[in-house]
């Protein structure tokens, strides 16, 4: 019964890697001096199953798993990154926006109310008094135009925050190194 | 006279994480190692298993001691060789498929330490073959 003689970890591979797919590698990149026998894994550990396998065997298969090792990590790197920009973003947003010198609320659970509150500028009776974030004030909207401008405000100050961040995430994906992606830095 | 100490001596061992190989070479899935005082056993076992293809095999077998296939109880062919119906449709091993494998085989024991592990394969290379999880338990049933 042979069994594997021959092991390397990979610990950055992700599961995305189909063992068929790196099997495939691995005969592909051959011959070898002792004999391949196949991969296994559990989760992010990797076996390759070598039957006296020499050491030019062991540097050829580490170059084909390394290849799928830096691909994940690169894409872990960006991932993290987008996770980061998206964190300031919301930080930002939930800031809220500013009308008529007060602060109003940009939050998730606000959102519904004030696109409610323009799709319905059209029919609702006026005055309608939209409390500050704090809910120390309030605004008076005295008729559509309000709401309009009300609503515009607040959809360009949303809009200002999410397009800071899609500037960063477009460096971000246009980065080709762990390093580079490192690099990128939220000025916001 | 002796008396039959049923359960007297209990070994159980689980293991619930996937292992996927496309290796030919029969690997450890898992095992178990008791001490045993020696006598008439009950040995079991369960393991949930797949095979990413429909035209070749997966194969599991349990050495006992390095020795003996014991789930080859027919002594003939391999104790686990079987060719699934269906491939692929994602999941750990390539495939959604979900086979269970389980025996009972009665075991005379010299005592000592024993190991039964729990291997596998795919036949050929080059296939996903996976073990999801797996039971084996062994139980004294007499003296």
């Amino acid at each position: 019964m042979p069994f594997p003689n021959f092991s390397i970890s990979a610990d950055t591979l992700n599961g995305s890697v189909d063992g068929e797919v790196l099997h495939e590698e691995i005969v592909a990149a051959g011959p070898y001096g002792g004999t391949f026998e196949g991969v296994s894994y559990i989760g992010d550990d990797l076996t390759i199953n070598f039957d006296s396998p020499t050491p030019a065997d062991g540097a050829t298969v580490t170059g084909v798993v390394s290849a799928h090792a830096g691909v994940d990590a690169l894409a872990a790197a960006k991932e993290a990154k987008f996770d980061e920009i998206d964190r300031r973003t919301d930080e930002l947003i939930n800031l809220g926006f500013t009308f008529g010198g007060d602060t109003f609320s940009l939050k998730q659970d606000t959102l519904p109310t004030l696109n409610g509150l323009w799709n319905a500028r059209a029919a609702i009776t006026y005055p309608v008094k939209y409390n500050t974030s704090d809910n120390s004030s309030f605004v008076l909207l005295n008729n559509s135009t309000d709401v309009e401008s009300f609503y515009f405000s607040a959809v360009g100050t949303f809009r200002s925050r999410e397009d800071s961040g899609t500037i960063l995430k477009d460096a971000v994906r246009a980065a080709t190194t762990v390093a580079q992606v490192d690099a990128i830095v939220d000025p916001r | 006279m002796s008396y039959a100490p049923f359960g007297y001596e209990y070994f159980s061992v689980t293991e619930s994480v996937p292992l996927v190989t496309t290796s030919a070479a029969f690997i450890s899935y898992k095992t178990l190692s008791p001490t045993v005082s020696g006598g008439d056993y009950k040995f079991s076992w369960h393991y949930v298993w797949s095979h990413n293809a429909a035209n070749n095999d997966f194969v599991g077998q349990i050495i006992l001691d390095g020795g003996s296939d014991v789930m080859n109880i027919s002594n003939d062919g391999d104790g686990h060789r079987q060719e699934p119906k269906d491939a692929g449709g994602g999941g750990t091993g390539g495939t959604n498929q979900r086979y269970h494998c389980s025996g009972i085989t009665f075991l005379t024991l010299p005592p000592g330490v024993r190991t039964f592990d729990l291997q596998f394969r795919s036949d050929p290379a080059g296939v996903n073959s996976t073990i999801y999880a797996a039971e084996m338990d062994l139980v004294r049933v007499s003296a």
